[in-house]
């Protein structure tokens, strides 16, 4: 018997978006890890967990492996990668426009969905339909 | 959204745009490199945001200041500060992708918040597209730093030697032209690394040579340009290699450069109270290291040197260095380091009167700098000391490697392989010649002998 193929959660925004396959990226894998995202609190904010292509639209994406990605979640491995992306990385005037507030914690389960194997502090996070990740995230302090 | 100044015009005055690399980017693009149809450099940075609109600061920038920020030579803000041509265009961007509300405005108008904050240099990964031109204007613009600071000279043969040698430097004077100027770096470097542990008080004698040697190691004088038929170049220290210690750092080493360049390449060129502070400066233990070699140079008969701009064309010449100048920034290399200027000179002993009838600090300043050499109280023999009434001044040289300490008077020349070795050799002629004419009548000896028996006698107490 054929195995069901996972849907992904976003999967109308990367058709929308002209996403070529493969999207997710060929070297995303299931894995469970702690990870760390940029958010708003409380953790229920509708704010919370969206893709940036459904947040605002911005000129065209640099590949298609980024316009691929801006359907997905931008997540952490450890909190001082974020809070370097945030504070170095990016200017005052973005983090104005981002408006994130707080940065939030969670345990990401192999069943949510698929991540990205990246070298750096970064990955990218493809959610599985029906992954609720407020169910999986907490507070875990201001930005 | 916040309100611009300037013009709304139709489009962009740019041809088709393509994007070379998103440079920021966080759930999308944040900072993005486009070039136009004419190669023209683009930044496109999102400054503003609506329900449905992204506004983006557009603006030139030459290929320099792209490649100064990714390698975070300069920051965004001044980036942003110096736009091409003075003029900055913001475009709306919703999302369809169209690009509206276009404006034009000059650089006096940019808005306060949509200037990057200082110190917002580049901090995320160079995309790999880069990685090649990278490379190419790191080399173009480490030659372009070394030229911006390096010091250019010309060396031609003096009047003298010009029509023997058809207006040509041979190839050992060019050699020592180079070796001057190397040596006496080498001693600022020396000199400079240790008064840097002296500021910190760090007295670990061990980790302060490691230091000086690395610093002399990694640190030389490159030669950066030259000119064909002439002896042309341009000198610059190395800006590649690190140092272990932190401080050593490329500002420490430019500094220790500037210091150079002022303190010692232009040491023809000082006051009276400029050499007054050299002098001060640089103390006895360094002063001879950093300034015989290259005086050595300036005063030599066979060279003229010239400074010039960066196309050689001379600027300034090249003076000798003032005999008294000489006396104070040369001093005696081993042994009598503490030897007064003025006792450089040797004596001369005036047989007719038996005195010391004066110096001759001329014949020692001619000899372009020979360091001296003195005995304090005694002379010591190999069978017996013999105490002196006054310091006993010679000459002391190095040629060749091999330590010389002569005095003409007495006609003595003392050799060794090392400075102690010449030392006990001198201290033995001395002995032997003093016992010698002791033990021999006036009227056995010839004139030249009876002066150097009263010369010994004047100065030997017992």
């Amino acid at each position: 018997m054929a195995v069901k193929q996972k849907k992904y959660k976003h999967a109308d925004l990367m058709v929308e978006k002209g996403v070529k396959s493969p999207c997710p990226f060929k070297n995303c894998e299931e894995r469970d890890r702690q990870a760390y995202h940029f958010g708003f609190s409380d953790k229920d904010d509708i704010r919370n967990f969206i893709p940036g292509h459904k947040k605002r639209y911005r000129i065209n994406a640099n590949s298609d492996e980024q316009n691929c990605a801006y359907c997905a979640l931008s997540m952490f491995k450890t909190a001082d990668g974020a809070r370097k992306k945030w504070n170095q990385e990016l200017t005052e005037r973005t983090r104005q426009l981002l408006q994130y507030t707080h940065l939030l914690v969670g345990d990401i389960k192999k069943e949510l969905g698929v991540m990205s194997i990246e070298k750096g502090d970064h990955f990218t996070f493809f959610e599985y339909e029906g992954t609720n990740l407020q169910e999986h995230f907490q507070i875990f302090d201001e930005l | 959204m916040e309100s611009l100044k300037g013009d709304i015009i139709k489009i962009l005055p740019f041809r088709d745009l393509n994007k070379v690399s998103d440079l920021i980017y966080f759930e999308g693009p944040i900072l993005s490199h486009f070039k136009d149809k004419y190669e023209k450099n683009l930044l496109f940075y999102w400054v503003d945001v609506n329900e449905e609109y992204n506004r983006w600061l557009v603006f030139q920038v030459s290929e320099e200041q792209l490649y100064n920020y990714l390698t975070k030579r300069v920051d965004l803000r001044s980036i942003v500060e110096r736009p091409q041509n003075d003029i900055f265009y913001s475009v709306e961007i919703g999302d369809t992708l169209n690009y509206q509300n276009i404006h034009q405005f000059f650089k006096d108008d940019l808005i306060e918040p949509y200037l990057p904050e200082p110190d917002s240099f580049f901090e995320s990964d160079v995309p790999s597209v880069y990685s090649r031109n990278i490379s190419n204007y790191e080399e173009s613009y480490l030659m372009e730093v070394l030229l911006d600071q390096a010091v250019f000279m010309k060396a031609e043969p003096s009047e003298k030697n010009k029509s023997k040698n058809h207006g040509l430097v041979d190839a050992v004077q060019g050699g020592n032209f180079l070796q001057g100027f190397g040596k006496s770096y080498n001693g600022m470097l020396a000199y400079s690394t240790r008064k840097e542990f002296q500021l910190r008080t760090i007295v670990d004698e061990k980790r302060v040579r490691k230091a000086i040697k690395q610093v002399i190691d990694s640190y030389p004088l490159n030669m950066v340009k030259t000119e064909a038929a002439s002896f042309a170049v341009a000198l610059s220290p190395n800006n590649i290699t690190v140092v272990d210690e932190f401080f050593l750092n490329k500002e420490w080493r430019d500094s220790v450069f500037n210091q150079f360049k002022r303190d010692v390449i232009n040491i023809d060129n000082k006051t009276e109270d400029e050499i007054d502070a050299i002098v001060k400066q640089y103390g006895e233990d360094y002063i001879s290291e950093i300034y015989k070699p290259i005086i050595e140079l300036y005063n030599s008969r066979h060279l003229a040197i010239k400074i010039t701009d960066k196309n050689f064309k001379p600027k300034r010449t090249i003076h000798h260095v003032k005999p008294d100048v000489v006396q104070r920034l040369v001093r005696v290399e081993k042994g009598p380091a503490e030897l007064p200027v003025e006792r450089l000179a040797l004596v001369k002993f005036n047989n007719s009167t038996g005195r010391i009838t004066g110096t001759s600090q001329a014949t020692l300043l001619d000899q372009a700098i020979q360091p001296s050499w003195h005995a304090e109280n005694e002379i010591k023999g190999e069978r017996k000391r013999y105490q002196l009434r006054h310091k006993l001044f010679a000459q002391y040289k190095i040629e060749d490697g091999i330590h010389i300490i002569e005095h003409d008077e007495l006609d003595i020349y003392a050799t060794g392989e090392g400075y102690l070795e010449a030392e006990s050799n001198f201290h033995n002629e001395i002995a032997d010649l003093y016992e010698r004419l002791l033990a021999t009548d006036n009227k056995e000896l010839s004139a030249e002998d009876i002066d150097r028996k009263n010369f010994l006698m004047f100065y030997i107490k017992s």
